[in-house]
């Protein structure tokens, strides 16, 4: 599905395939958070590494892509690394080098010590990647938007998603891709990739709850809203200002 | 015979013979007379036999127990063989009873070695989550003869490697307040602690259970002593339940109970309860929730009738150091009245109380029992109870309660069985002893009355998912609580953590998520809800918290934010609120005593001396006679034990509502109206609200529908109900709520871990998706077919709503279907009880399909 001029989202998976520059972007895998849970006492079964790379393998397939890049917070634990959590990493950047033409790497605020393994595949690794016209950033810093040239700007980190309220009273939650205009250039915002992050409803919240400064200011309402249903289609939504009165 | 009931007592000279001269001596001159548990208990103790005594609370049980074990204490020191070890182990439910009983005990203690010299000491220890490292130490060094502690703590001890050495020998278990215990996850705890203790000890030991109403008693008996090669050992019963007379009376506030509305209702029940406070000296007063305790407390201070500082509240979230307090100003007499939710239900000391006010129904008749039976000063002292009825369904049920103590009848304890969460703390806590084989540790839970019939298959797949067999070999390391090699058949302890999971997660009551509410506008904190009610909440719903009113606006983690609005009615019911259901025999006696009157008019006779045999005032007689005559004309017909009624009626904004009259308890009618919510969404292709209390339920097609009542009766008494209940509890709330409950239990979300409380943020995983992992894993996870079980047989009772079904389909139960254009006076309370809960008969995708169509459609 088409969001933006060359921005296409890879019906059902939460990624995106840029056109012009064969590049896949998908953002918040939070690999080992199961590992990371079941060090604190929550013994989480490993279900989202088999998840992720299957989202991944298929989106690529579907989209035809050659390079991808990761739009921050590849892992989960913000301190040190553990080391099933390393390993969990490591053989998916492995995967990803052996998939792909190229893997590009932007840091979120969970991917401290990420260095460390992204070296080994040779691997770049950006706080912001710029190319041709496009920008890319994981969204947890602000950014001083006069600095930045491109038309279009990706980010992650908000893990957007919406709650819509039945007749009967029932709450459904359901993970979206954010898109608009602001200040003259057009904005998309990925929904998390990881099983288990659990998103912002953009919906419901005012928008100073919002966790990513440079989200708080835009004016998201206009924002339009793609739905991902049961992992097997999307729904196409109106702007988010337009459902809040659903939330 | 195993198990066998006492049915004469001793005189007090063969009583008093068992006992050691110098206790004697000092029982003689500190006590009249035996009280009647000791002439049984005396004599059955010194044989050294298992006894289960039931009587009051303040009859002199627990000494009766006691005396005896004293008594055997002292011949050992006097002839010097006293060692330094445990000779008996009191548990009971509460701390607070723990303190209660080791001063107790201390007073004849000091007493008689007063009297002797060249004594040995006997040494008298408390051991409960509270006490230092230091009293810990000290109690290994010196075992106090007489240990008192609580399930929980007695658990952590098993896997004491060194104090469980002074425990080997241990001669007498006694289990007190065991009627709180027994029909609880606590319980089913306790009886395998028991057993573990048991297999551990170099003798049997004796046990010796306490209570103050124990229905059925022969079944506790066995709960309480457990099985020995699927027999259960013998048992003594002794039950002097009723020897205390009851004076009771139930009164109505207002001469007329339908016109009157609530705020006057509340003014005139009120009014009520301070003249009975001025009229005595102390009042016990018992409300059914924790805010109604706070309410009344707040009014009667406010009265201005009595001295603030003689007023209280003792209530289970108020913190030890004030119920303490309470509880010592109420020995001391300074307390006009306290106002309890359920603390003081248990015999806590709480010196003299001339009169029990219970406001509103107390659900059970045993209940009421043990409540009232906290009145009189002395044990032949009357004692004396008031029931103050706040409408009229509870007026009736109130009314034949009463008659139920008079009529000496008690409801039964539902004993939870098989829990698969329980049974795997114990699990983790044996592999830590030692190495067990399976078919070894399988016999001894088997010992235990709640897994007497657990089957071996469900055994090993517990021990299965403790060792973490589900995560993948390299990650079993960090999964798996045990090591188990079902090859050797063997299993044992693993990793350096688990000692430390097993003392710091060890219990069964659950920790709720709380998450904070905050007011926008001035930021500020104003209280905590539980996660489940916010899940509830949609923007704009007004929720009451603390006695006042907010409108909800939004969550973000674990922060809730509100607005306050003063005096809006609220759009949520608190519905999963602490109100406690009816018993399904006291149920039974209502519909039998509506039987009764139904009968009467039908033959056009008067029923007042029916109504009269309920101890009532006469405006509750007035109220109850008005109630019934008022169904009868309009409907021309009374719900009764044997005939259920079907109401097909509309509400008050014209909605369809199907009401079935069932008056079977909320457990059962939580089960069927489920299950006749399914059939008819199916059948009819629609979404169901229902809403159900203790007399009934009522369906809310979302849907105009006529429904063929026949056909979904027939249908209801043909399917297979454990089945189709599964099917829909899995797309619950409740099923989230409760599959966290038992996670916890069963070590899959540890609650402290590492030495560390495990932050609530960090426990929040997604439940919904922890089920469905699980769920991928094995359709019959052990975590999710305990869920079930536990909100089918425990929550629920659907095993008497297979009962009430099977009667259905034999006749033995019929049914008629009425048609009315508003709804008959008994259907009222229903009515306006509101939304209760959903039966959704659509899959998550198709409601969104919906959603999104409805939403697009808006759009154009």
């Amino acid at each position: 599905m088409k969001l933006i001029e060359n921005v296409i989202a890879v019906e059902p998976y939460p990624v995106i395939y840029i056109d012009d520059l064969d590049l896949m972007v998908a953002s918040d895998l939070h690999l080992g958070f199961e590992i990371v849970s079941a060090e604190h006492g929550v013994f989480i079964p490993r279900v989202q590494f088999n998840r992720t790379r299957k989202i991944i393998e298929k989106s690529a397939k579907k989209s035809g892509a050659g390079r991808i890049l990761l739009l921050g917070d590849v892992k989960h634990e913000f301190s040190e690394t553990g080391y099933h959590e390393y390993k969990e990493v490591s053989i998916m950047l492995e995967y990803l080098k052996r998939r792909f033409r190229e893997v590009i790497l932007v840091k979120g605020n969970h991917d401290t010590f990420i260095v460390r393994m992204t070296r080994k595949y040779g691997i770049e690794v950006y706080d912001i990647y710029n190319e041709k016209g496009y920008t890319f950033f994981h969204g947890h810093k602000d950014v001083n938007i006069s600095d930045v040239k491109s038309r279009v700007l990706i980010m992650g980190h908000e893990h957007p998603s919406i709650s819509l309220f039945t007749d009967i009273g029932v709450r459904e939650k359901l993970k979206v891709f954010l898109y608009g205009e602001w200040k003259g250039k057009s904005v998309v915002v990925l929904p998390a990739v990881s099983y288990f992050a659990e998103g912002s409803d953009v919906n419901v919240l005012p928008k100073e709850e919002l966790i990513s400064p440079l989200l708080r200011k835009m004016d998201i309402d206009k924002f339009k809203v793609v739905g991902i249903l049961e992992d097997d289609r999307y729904l196409e939504l109106p702007e988010v200002g337009k459902l809040r009165k659903y939330g | 015979m195993p198990i066998e009931f006492i049915e004469k007592p001793w005189s007090e000279e063969e009583s008093l013979a068992c006992l050691d001269e110098d206790i004697r001596r000092w029982f003689r001159n500190k006590f009249k007379t035996l009280t009647p548990p000791q002439r049984y208990s005396f004599k059955l103790l010194s044989e050294g036999r298992n006894v289960i005594i039931t009587a009051p609370t303040g009859s002199g049980k627990t000494f009766s127990a006691f005396m005896v074990i004293l008594s055997e204490l002292f011949k050992l020191s006097k002839t010097k063989n006293l060692e330094n070890k445990v000779y008996c182990v009191y548990i009971s439910p509460l701390r607070a009873l723990d303190n209660d009983i080791y001063k107790n005990l201390m007073i004849p203690l000091s007493e008689i070695s007063r009297e002797m010299e060249d004594l040995g000491e006997i040494r008298i220890a408390i051991r409960t989550g509270d006490i230092k490292p230091y009293e810990k130490q000290k109690q290994l060094r010196k075992p106090p003869h007489i240990l008192i502690t609580t399930p929980e703590s007695l658990a952590i001890i098993l896997n004491s490697r060194k104090f469980i050495e002074k425990l080997k020998d241990v001669r007498w278990v006694v289990i007190d307040e065991i009627h709180e215990l027994a029909s609880s996850k606590r319980g089913v705890h306790l009886s395998l602690t028991l057993e573990r203790l048991q297999e551990m000890c170099r003798e049997r030991f004796v046990r010796i259970g306490l209570g103050a109403t124990l229905h059925p008693i022969e079944e506790i008996a066995k709960f309480v002593v457990g099985y020995e090669n699927g027999k259960p050992r013998d048992c003594a019963i002794v039950d002097v339940t009723w020897f205390k007379p009851f004076d009771l009376k139930l009164i109505c506030p207002t001469d007329d109970i339908i016109y009157t509305d609530a705020e006057t209702l509340n003014q005139l029940m009120y009014k009520e309860l301070e003249e009975i406070i001025e009229k005595h000296h102390t009042t016990l007063i018992f409300t059914n929730t924790r805010s109604g305790t706070e309410r009344v407390v707040h009014h009667l201070k406010k009265s201005g009738r009595f001295d603030e500082d003689s007023i209280a509240a003792h209530h289970g979230s108020l913190s030890r150091d004030i119920r303490w307090d309470v509880e010592n100003k109420l020995k001391e007499g300074k307390l006009k009245a306290v106002v309890s939710s359920t603390s003081l239900e248990l015999g806590i000391d709480i010196g003299h109380i001339d009169v029990v006010v219970q406001i509103g129904s107390p659900k059970s008749v045993s209940r009421c029992v043990q409540r009232i039976g906290r009145s009189g000063h002395s044990l032949e002292d009357t004692a004396k109870g008031i029931l103050i009825g706040m409408d009229r369904d509870d007026l009736i049920e109130c009314g034949v309660m009463l008659k139920s103590v008079m009529e000496k009848r008690l409801d039964e304890i539902n004993i939870p069985k098989n829990c698969i969460d329980v049974l795997s703390q114990h699990l983790v806590g044996m592999a830590l002893n030692k190495k067990w084989r399976v078919e070894e540790a399988f016999n001894l839970i088997r010992r235990s009355y709640c897994y007497k019939d657990f089957p071996y298959e469900r055994f090993v797949s517990v021990l299965h998912y403790l060792a973490g067999h589900y995560a993948d070999l390299e990650h079993q390391s960090v999964y798996g609580k045990i090591w188990f090699d079902e090859k050797e058949g063997v299993f044992g302890r693993r990793g350096k953590y688990t000692k430390v999971i097993y003392y710091l997660n060890t219990g069964t009551i659950p920790d709720e998520v709380k998450v904070d509410v905050y007011k926008i506008n001035p930021k500020r904190y104003v209280g905590d809800i539980e996660e489940e009610f916010l899940e509830r909440l949609r923007k704009g719903d007004i929720f009451v918290l603390g006695g006042k009113t907010y409108e909800f606006r939004y969550a973000r983690g674990m922060r809730c934010y509100v607005e306050e609005r003063e005096e809006e009615t609220p759009t949520i019911p608190a519905w999963f609120s602490e109100l406690l259901p009816l018993s399904y025999d006291l149920a039974i006696e209502i519909g039998k005593f509506r039987r009764r009157v139904e009968e009467r008019l039908e033959r056009g006779e008067s029923i007042d001396d029916i109504v009269s045999e309920l101890p009532a005032d006469h405006r509750a007689k007035k109220a109850i006679k008005e109630y019934f005559i008022a169904q009868y004309r309009y409907a021309g017909i009374i719900p009764t034990d044997r005939k259920i009624v079907i109401e097909k009626t509309r509400d008050l904004k014209g909605r369809r509502v199907i009401i079935f009259h069932a008056l079977f308890g909320r457990r059962v009618n939580d089960a069927l109206s489920r299950l006749f919510a399914i059939i008819a969404g199916k059948k009819y292709k629609v979404d169901v609200r229902i809403t159900v209390n203790d007399n009934g339920f009522s369906l809310m097609p979302s849907k105009e529908k006529d429904m063929d009542i026949d056909k979904l009766i027939h249908e209801a008494t043909e399917v297979n109900v454990r089945n189709i209940l599964k099917e829909n509890i899995r797309k619950t709330e409740l099923m989230k709520r409760r599959f966290r409950h038992c996670a916890a239990r069963s070590f899959l979300i540890l609650k402290n871990y590492k030495g560390h409380k495990i932050s609530v943020r960090k426990q929040q995983i997604n439940a919904e998706k922890l089920i469905r992992i699980c769920e991928s894993i094995d359709p019959e996870f052990p975590i999710i077919e305990e869920t079930y079980r536990e909100i089918l047989e425990d929550l629920m009772d659907i095993r008497k709503a297979e009962t009430v079904l099977k009667n259905l389909k034999d006749g033995k139960l019929s049914y008629e279907v009425i048609e009315t254009s508003v709804p008959s006076p008994f259907a009222h309370n229903l009515i306006v009880l509101g939304e209760a809960d959903i039966v959704l008969m659509k899959d998550r995708r198709e409601r969104l399909m919906e959603l999104h169509e409805r939403i697009m459609k808006e759009m154009v």
